[in-house]
């Protein structure tokens, strides 16, 4: 390249400075624009002053303003006078926030029944929070002790004047219709001590809410109503469960609230109505206490405030309210007048005030729009019903079953009630007054009857039970019916009473029944006298029933002439017509129990009865011996007796086996009676005496019946009746056709034959029996044709015959040459090459049986005559098996 | 060409210059450009280098200040933002009773990085200004200089393993800040500053050099 020494050298231009110099540069321009950010952005160091200090960190602790991070504490130092002085650095572009009025509060963890707050500061620590305020800036502030309420902007600023604080507090929630509207800001007492003072805030997205006529009161979470209607509870939300609340009312028609307006804070919403103030007078407090409601006509319209002593009037004051809307009722002849809890079997009333206290009732004056208003009342025990009832005078036997209070019906329609109950002035009766209402006033003429409204109509017969029940309350509370002979036309008014004469007397009769024969209930008792072999456990006072209905007492037990023994009863006059020719008469002490294996059957009467007894009467519709003498009956042992009575058969036994007494007995399987007697005779006989239902007597009790027990019956062909086993044996029945005849001589057994069955009896001649028990069948071609009935031996005993009975049906198989072998159960032969088992049906191995073939080598022969004999054969032959003759039926 | 240089008198009045590449010396006058062994540029010092030397010092004086001011990590721990600057993360090791790391903190993160500054600007200060000192010493120093300079980068690696590591969204995670960038351009321009500088000049302005 320099091959050329003499050329010059090239000189190049060198670059003075190097490119890297714009590194530097650049570096420089950063660093002065950084410079420039710190200059103009330099952090603000202030100071604020805290009583004290938790968990504030140097360097750590953060301040901020709405969750940003907008300064560092940089140094914390111990005030001289009191408390802390923590410096800040707050960043430059959060400087704005450092005014005069500007709040700072350390913000830490804090649980609450109503929030939980600062949660986040549990892991981050504790931070001082900041709410800007206006003025000059400021550099040094004094920390809040807590954090004030944020106040949304706009809000609109409510003040409360209340009596006490009660559950409120700083945050308690303000709602409107369940929704919170806003919240209690301040809370402080006002310079007399008095009263409260709140501050609180409505969000302005629910400022229109608030009027000017709005009611503001608290709300407590739960509140629980308890009335007779059953028990309300009433739960608000969950804050105001647990923290309170408070709500207000929002009158459409009013002026949105001003801000800042002042309002009062009532305790509850009753308080904040402004109601009719008025004072009712006591002489005592009748447990009625503060707060106790005033009702009308069940609606509540008020409610007591303050109960206090007078020492002046000697009596107590009740401060009430009364809603506005029914103010104009409280006039000068409204009533007031307590309601008290009244429990007793026939009338519970006013169950609820067990519970919520007594209550006042009130009721106003017809013509309250042309009367004045008072405010001053006396308490009375019980309201005063005004004329507008006609009042009737009943007198009553006993009252029983009769309330104060009891509905006056007629046709099951309440036109009254029984206004009170006395004793009449010579003490013997009672005298019930009624109020009937004006309404039904024509109803009641000189001829009307009264009479008692028994809760339930027991009508009982063997066709089967007839309940009629009144309605619940006539059960329980009883009342009285009125029942009118004649039609009645609703008259005009004006002369309804004059139908009346002046203190007419009306008699209230036990039943309707009784109202309709009207006779004199007040005339002396009918006295029969019952007889009977032993006393009914029944005493003297013990019931007489008429279809349960009490209609007498027992007034003696005695020993009669005869021997037996005399209950004398008292019938009441106005059942006299009860006792007549027919009546029966029975016990009904006790409650008879009927078990046997289908179950158990108690029978009843009323628990009286069980308890005292009692003697039931009845008119029989079939005439019986139940008259003994001029009054005096016979005292049946139960109705059945009484209306049907068993009628009695008897069976001649030589033994009487398991037979017992009250072992039943049955016609196809439907009991119809039961053994009532055993007895042992001269000629050493048992003769069981039956009783037979009235029913199936006729039936039974003829010519040709036969009786038999009827026992179990194991054996190895079968098991029968085995509910005997548990029941005990009964009695069967085979009713005959001929002449009446209550003797009968009874068998042990079944009879063989059933009567369809009867056929051709025949006679098998044989050595032995065998296997031909008594019941085995006769086996043609393996169909059962017919079956042994007997076995016997022949005259001289020198061999049996048994007695096959042949089923009508099959009767014309047997003819002259029929052949009968036994039907042994298998047979074996024994050969040179073995053995053969032959077994025929499984029941003939079992029951054994006999066979019976007729040939076909011969044509056919005549049929067998009832008794003929054939020879029972005793080897087989096998061909017998292959007979096919041909029988024709009808021959 | 085989004639030895004579110690003591620079190579460049002996007319040789050494190839930085292939470190074969030639004469200057003969190859002025070119390496004859390599044909890579030649030259008798290197071009420019005191320029760089400077240029990338001074970036490095300017990027150190931010270094030590702004955080160089911030520790997020439950939401709350913690940034630490170099000095305050040894303020806080030297309160929880670590100084021995501590002190190699210090050394790694604030003497060395302001020392190396401070020495390869004298360094150069005393080439620039020719002021008359033992050259010796001078290289000495600046060899330790280069030699520590790589260990100012440990305060880089430790940052760096502790972002990938803390990790775990807002519970605790660490984020570099600005004074790690700065560091970084700090560490980087020194070590190419030193690398940049060309020591031979030390006995160029240097009479006294035999």
């Amino acid at each position: 390249m320099q091959n050329n020494p003499s050329s010059e050298p090239i000189i190049s231009k060198s670059y003075a400075i190097s490119p890297i110099w714009f590194l530097p540069f650049i570096a420089a321009i950063l660093g002065l624009w950084i410079l420039f950010q710190n200059i103009t952005h330099s952090n603000k160091e202030i100071k604020i002053h805290f009583n004290h200090v938790e968990s504030i960190i140097v360097d750590k602790t953060k301040v901020r303003y709405k969750g940003v991070i907008i300064g560092t504490v940089k140094k914390v130092e111990l005030d001289e006078v009191d408390g802390v002085n923590v410096f800040a650095e707050i960043e430059s572009h959060a400087a704005f926030l450092l005014k005069e009025s500007s709040q700072f509060w350390l913000v830490s963890p804090k649980a609450t029944l109503t929030s939980i707050s600062g949660l986040d500061t549990l892991f981050s620590g504790s931070y001082i929070s900041l709410l800007p305020g206006e003025g000059e800036p400021e550099t040094e502030f004094t920390a809040m002790a807590e954090q004030p309420i944020n106040v949304p902007d706009n809000a609109l600023l409510l003040n409360f004047k209340s009596d006490n604080a009660a559950a409120n507090n700083v945050g308690t929630p303000i709602f409107f219709k369940k929704i919170q509207v806003g919240e209690i800001a301040a809370l402080r007492l006002d310079s007399s001590g008095q009263f409260v003072n709140m501050q609180a805030f409505i969000e302005s997205k629910y400022s229109s809410l608030v009027k000017q006529n709005s009611q503001f009161w608290n709300i407590s979470g739960l509140n629980a109503n308890i009335s007779r209607a059953g028990i309300d509870f009433k739960l608000d939300n969950l804050t105001s469960l647990i923290a309170g609340g408070i709500t207000f009312s929002s009158p459409e028609n009013s002026a949105p609230a001003a801000k800042g307006q002042q309002y009062e804070l009532f305790d509850n919403i009753e308080a904040s109505q402004q109601g009719l103030s008025i004072t009712i007078k006591m002489n005592n407090t009748n447990n009625l206490t503060n707060g106790a409601g005033i009702l009308f006509k069940g609606h509540g319209i008020g409610r007591i405030n303050t109960i206090r002593y007078d020492n002046s009037s000697q009596s107590f004051i009740a401060q009430a309210t009364i809603n506005p809307a029914f103010s104009e009722l409280v006039t000068e002849n409204s009533q007031f007048w307590l309601e008290k809890t009244s429990l007793s079997f026939s009338n519970i009333k006013n169950l609820g005030n067990i519970i919520t206290g007594d209550y006042v009732g009130f009721s106003h004056s017809e013509n309250y729009q042309q009367e004045k208003q008072k405010k001053t009342f006396t308490l009375r025990n019980h309201q005063i019903i005004d004329d507008q009832y006609l009042t009737i005078t009943l007198i009553a036997d006993d009252a029983n079953g009769l309330t104060e209070g009891a509905t006056v019906s007629y046709k099951g329609l309440t036109i009254g009630n029984i206004n009170s109950l006395a004793l009449t002035d010579d003490n013997k009766q009672i005298q019930a007054k009624l109020n009937i209402n004006s309404q039904y006033q024509y109803l009641v003429n000189a001829d009307s009857k009264f009479y008692a409204l028994s809760g339930i109509d027991f009508k009982a017969s063997l066709q089967g039970v007839e309940v009629n029940s009144k309605p619940l309350q006539n059960v329980i509370q009883g009342g009285i019916a009125l029942f009118n002979k004649t039609q009645v036309n609703n008259p005009q008014v004006s002369n309804k009473k004059q139908k009346l004469k002046a203190n007419q007397l009306f008699y209230l009769y036990p039943s309707k029944e009784m109202a309709i024969l009207g006779k004199n209930i007040f005339s002396k008792p009918l006295t029969v006298a019952l007889l009977s072999r032993d006393l009914p456990s029944v005493s003297v006072g013990s019931p007489v029933y008429y279809h349960k209905l009490k209609v007498g007492e027992v007034s003696q037990l005695q020993l009669h002439e005869s021997g037996q023994m005399e209950t004398s009863l008292d019938i009441n006059a106005q059942f006299r017509h009860l006792v007549t020719d027919k009546t029966v008469f029975w016990d009904v002490s006790g409650f008879q129990v009927n078990a046997g294996i289908s179950g158990v059957e108690i029978n009843a009467d009323s628990l009286l009865a069980i308890a005292a007894g009692g003697i039931a009467l009845e008119i029989s519709t079939a005439m019986t011996n139940n008259k003994i003498n001029e009054q005096q009956y016979r005292l049946f042992d139960n109705y059945k007796q009484a209306t049907l009575p068993p009628k009695q058969l008897t069976l001649t036994y030589d033994q009487a086996f398991d037979l017992k007494v009250g072992n039943k007995v049955k016609l196809k399987g439907l009991e119809i009676g039961k053994i009532s007697e055993l007895t042992l005779t001269d000629n050493n006989t048992v003769e069981a005496t039956l009783d037979i239902d009235n029913l199936y007597f006729d039936k039974i009790a003829k010519q040709g019946s036969r009786f038999w027990i009827v026992r179990s019956d194991i054996s190895l062909a079968g098991a029968k009746n085995l509910a005997t086993l548990v029941s005990g044996v009964f009695i069967n029945v085979s009713p005959g056709t001929g002449e009446v005849k209550t003797a009968f001589n009874g068998e042990h057994n079944e009879p063989l034959l059933a009567p369809d069955k009867a056929g051709l009896p025949i006679i098998l001649i044989a050595n032995n029996v065998g296997s031909a028990n008594v019941g085995s069948p006769i086996y043609h071609r393996q169909i059962k044709i017919g079956e042994i009935i007997e076995n016997r031996f022949n005259a001289q005993a020198s061999g049996v015959e048994i007695v096959l009975n042949i089923y009508p049906e099959f009767s014309h198989l047997i003819r002259k040459n029929s052949v009968f072998w036994p039907a042994s159960g298998f047979s074996i032969d024994v050969g040179l090459t073995g053995a053969a088992l032959k077994a025929t049906s499984l029941a003939s191995i079992v029951k054994g049986g006999i066979n019976m073939s007729t040939p076909d080598t011969t044509s056919l022969k005549a049929a067998s005559e009832p008794y003929d004999k054939f020879t029972l054969r005793t080897s087989t032959d096998k061909d017998w098996a292959q007979w096919k003759l041909k029988i024709p039926k009808n021959n | 060409m085989n004639e030895p240089l004579t110690p003591g008198i620079s190579a460049i009045q002996q007319d040789r210059q050494v190839c930085l590449v292939c470190n074969m010396d030639s004469s200057i006058s003969e190859n002025p450009e070119i390496c004859p062994c390599c044909h890579s540029d030649i030259a008798p010092r290197i071009k420019r280098s005191q320029q760089k030397t400077w240029a990338l010092l001074i970036t490095a004086m300017i990027f150190i200040i931010p270094a030590n001011v702004y955080p160089i990590t911030y520790l997020l721990k439950n939401s709350t933002l913690y940034p630490d600057t170099i000095y305050s993360g040894l303020i806080t090791l030297i309160r929880n009773d670590q100084e021995g790391i501590a002190l190699i903190v210090f050394i790694a993160s604030i003497l060395v990085p302001i020392f190396k500054i401070l020495a390869l600007a004298f360094i150069a200060l005393t080439v620039h200004f020719r002021w008359q000192l033992n050259p010796k010493k001078q290289f000495i120093a600046f060899s330790i200089v280069e030699w520590v300079g790589r260990w100012s980068i440990l305060d880089l690696f430790v940052i760096s393993i502790m972002v990938a590591v803390f990790d775990k969204g807002s519970l605790v995670s660490v984020y570099p800040g600005i004074a790690a960038t700065s560091f970084t351009i700090v560490v980087i321009t020194t070590l190419f500053a030193a690398e940049s500088f060309d020591t031979r000049l030390i006995w160029d302005s240097n009479n006294n050099a035999k």
